[in-house]
């Protein structure tokens, strides 16, 4: 085996290497801890290492769990909806109209999101509540006469405060893809006779794709799986299944089932996720 | 300590600074235990709710005798419980645990039974916290109780000039949106059990508390958020998002009152819940240092360090002559008021009677009124 062979196999390992025990030793590794405990139960506060499929079972049978995972599911993709309807002309904007602007915008983003999430959260309590900015102006300017109750601790809440955290992480994708479209293909198309709407439509928007579905599905996982702000501003009914996950690893102590209810729901979105494949593919939105 | 986590609390009391003046006031006045044996440069082992080790009130048993504390703490009954039987014997002196417990670490062979004669402040606890149901067995005493509370609601008598004379004032449509409740799956569960009147010092059947969840989800319309902590249940009662609440600590006033939004407390005619917090002795102890520990806290002087330290109510009567007026006029009524109050044992983890509901069985219910949606 010559040098350049043995230097080559072992940059290779290195580079393949260094992210595998990364990835495994802190994600694989807990991940599947987690599942092995998802079998087992939890009698008189012990850990009782018998395998059962009882946890999955309660999972699958109990009404409430239902409820919780399609709440989620729908509190997430109109989530992920309204992100994204929102961030593509930012995107879109910093892209292909601004020259110098775009770097200042760009770090405001960034800047935002070194802001820490929970202040976030109680800032849109503040500006969403019955004595808060939105309220006090509909009330001074004479629309209302009492403060606009359903702004806060309603499902609306919740959309409205993760859009604001997470469009951020949204325009990031789609800006990064708009700004590798290269502008020939733009000029072709203008040269083909297409109007601007038909490049957007044909050239553009198909080619950011990629882009868009990234920030989509990211924003669909994170707000399905959030409990803190659907704790602190879902309201009554706004309880997600995060919440019941973050029950079972509390304050009820039952890590088992806790596990049981998260591989249970990455299935269901493992599923949705498969779907959503499908279905784009066959409208054409992606290749 | 109500059941839910006490990271609210931690974030309220201003910890070094009561501390600090704690240790100074400490060390001029009382007097130490004497207790007998040998308690020169001991440590003691403490496990058990943080705070309930509170160094202001132990400072004079510390300082005379140069005494280490070693405190272990869990975040909720279920660890201190977890970590008293994971340990070996003669690891922990001495344990703080809810009344609801108990049963369970009796059960389990964990505690040993207090020698009375040891107790120097015994005498002096109030007559209601020696007969409970959940503090003695086979004529033996296991806990002493040294601090306690009840699960009442909070109102803001701005809005509620009628305070909350019943539990049934929840249903009134006039409250429609106006009520926070606290995500704790033993808090109001026993409001509404009080509410249709159902005995709660006995165990609960599972007919008795799916009558209790219907009542409660006959409130939920009433109900306009729910929240993780009391913290945040005082926060959003100072921002006056909500009139009422429905079980709520009584020390979340103190805190909404810095925010210039005054409240009041009041105890329905059904009666609330109470909670009482209790020193125990597992097996293997040092007897004198867990005999010391608990002589001074349940002395006069480290009962009204612990009182202004948590803002919460003690056992020793004799605690009312060292606190501060407002702090001792809460006592006025406390004997009658304790006729009032129940302490409901903790549904069983598991239990040979089907009738009767499980926590199982109180979790799932609970789940489930929180994924009930109200009719509109």
């Amino acid at each position: 085996m010559s040098i350049n062979l043995r230097r080559i196999r072992i940059g290779a390992v290195a580079t393949v290497g260094l992210p595998t025990l990364y990835m495994a030793a802190l994600f694989v590794i807990p991940i599947f801890v987690f599942f092995i405990y998802s079998f087992w139960q939890v009698r008189g506060y012990a850990l009782v290492r018998e395998w059962t499929l009882d946890n999955y079972v309660e999972v699958a049978t109990n009404a409430s769990y239902t409820v919780f995972i399609i709440r989620s599911i729908l509190i997430g993709l109109l989530t992920a909806a309204v992100t994204v309807l929102l961030s593509y002309p930012v995107a879109y904007d910093m892209a292909f109209r601004m020259k110098e602007g775009r770097e200042v915008v760009l770090f405001l983003i960034i800047l935002s999101l070194f802001s820490s999430y929970l202040v976030r959260v109680y800032a849109w309590k503040t500006i969403l509540g019955s004595n808060g900015i939105i309220n006090q102006f509909l009330i001074g300017v004479g629309l209302v006469d009492q403060p606009v109750s359903w702004l806060i601790y309603t499902p609306f809440s919740v959309v409205v405060t993760l859009t604001s955290v997470f469009m951020p992480i949204t325009i990031l994708p789609i800006y990064s893809v708009l700004m590798n479209i290269h502008p020939n293909l733009l000029e072709a198309s203008r040269d083909l006779g297409a109007g601007p709407a038909t490049t957007f439509l044909k050239v553009t928007l198909p080619l950011s794709m990629p882009g868009v579905v990234a920030g989509f599905v990211f924003t669909f996982v994170l707000t399905a799986g959030d409990y803190i702000t659907p704790q602190l501003l879902g309201g009554p009914n706004g309880q997600l299944i995060g919440n019941s996950i973050v029950s079972q690893f509390g304050v009820l102590s039952n890590w088992p089932l806790g596990a049981a209810i998260t591989f249970y729901v990455i299935a269901i979105f493992f599923a949705l996720f498969l779907l959503g494949s499908l279905l784009t593919k066959r409208l054409g939105i992606r290749r | 300590m109500p059941r839910v986590s006490r990271i609210s609390r931690r974030d309220f009391l201003k910890t070094t600074a009561i501390a600090g003046a704690g240790l100074v006031a400490a060390s001029c006045g009382a007097k130490p235990p004497t207790g007998g044996g040998n308690l020169r440069g001991i440590t003691i082992n403490y496990l058990g709710w943080e705070g309930y080790d509170y160094a202001g009130a132990l400072a004079p048993l510390v300082e005379e005798y140069g005494i280490t504390i070693n405190s272990t703490y869990g975040g909720n009954n279920e660890e201190i419980f977890s970590k008293l039987k994971a340990g070996s014997p003669g690891q922990y002196d001495v344990i703080s645990i809810y009344h609801g417990n108990v049963p369970a670490l009796v059960a389990n062979d964990l505690v040993q039974p207090l020698d009375i004669s040891r107790l120097e402040h015994w005498e002096d606890i109030m007559p209601a916290f020696k007969n409970q149901p959940w503090q003695v067995y086979d004529g033996n005493v296991y806990p002493i109780t040294f601090t306690w509370g009840t699960s009442q609601p909070v109102y803001n008598p701005k809005y509620v000039p009628e305070g909350i004379p019943s539990w049934n004032i929840m249903l009134d449509p006039k409250y429609k949106g106006r009520i926070v409740q606290v995500d704790n799956v033993t808090s109001d569960p026993y409001a509404a059990l009080l509410a249709i009147g159902v005995d709660i010092r006995n165990l609960i059947t599972k007919d008795q508390l799916a009558a209790a969840m219907e009542w409660l989800k006959q409130v939920k319309p009433n109900i306009r958020v729910m929240v993780p902590s009391y913290g945040e249940m005082a926060d959003v009662m100072a921002r006056e998002e909500c009139w009422l609440t429905m079980v709520a600590w009584t020390a979340i006033i103190g805190w909404v009152a810095e925010k210039g939004v005054t409240l009041a407390t009041q105890i329905p005619q059904e009666g609330a819940a109470g909670w009482a917090d209790n020193y125990l002795i597992p097996k293997g102890a040092n007897l004198d240092a867990a005999y010391a520990f608990i002589n001074q806290m349940t002395s006069p002087f480290g009962q009204a360090e612990l009182a202004k330290y948590l803002n919460q109510m003690m056992t020793n009567r004799k605690v009312v002559d060292l606190l501060p007026e407002d702090m001792a006029a809460q006592y006025a009524t406390v004997e009658e008021d304790l006729q009032r109050i129940p302490f409901p044992p903790d549904p069983p983890l598991e239990t040979d009677d089907p009738n009767i509901a499980t926590f199982a069985d109180w979790t799932a219910a609970w789940e489930e009124y929180k994924a009930y949606t109200p009719p509109a």
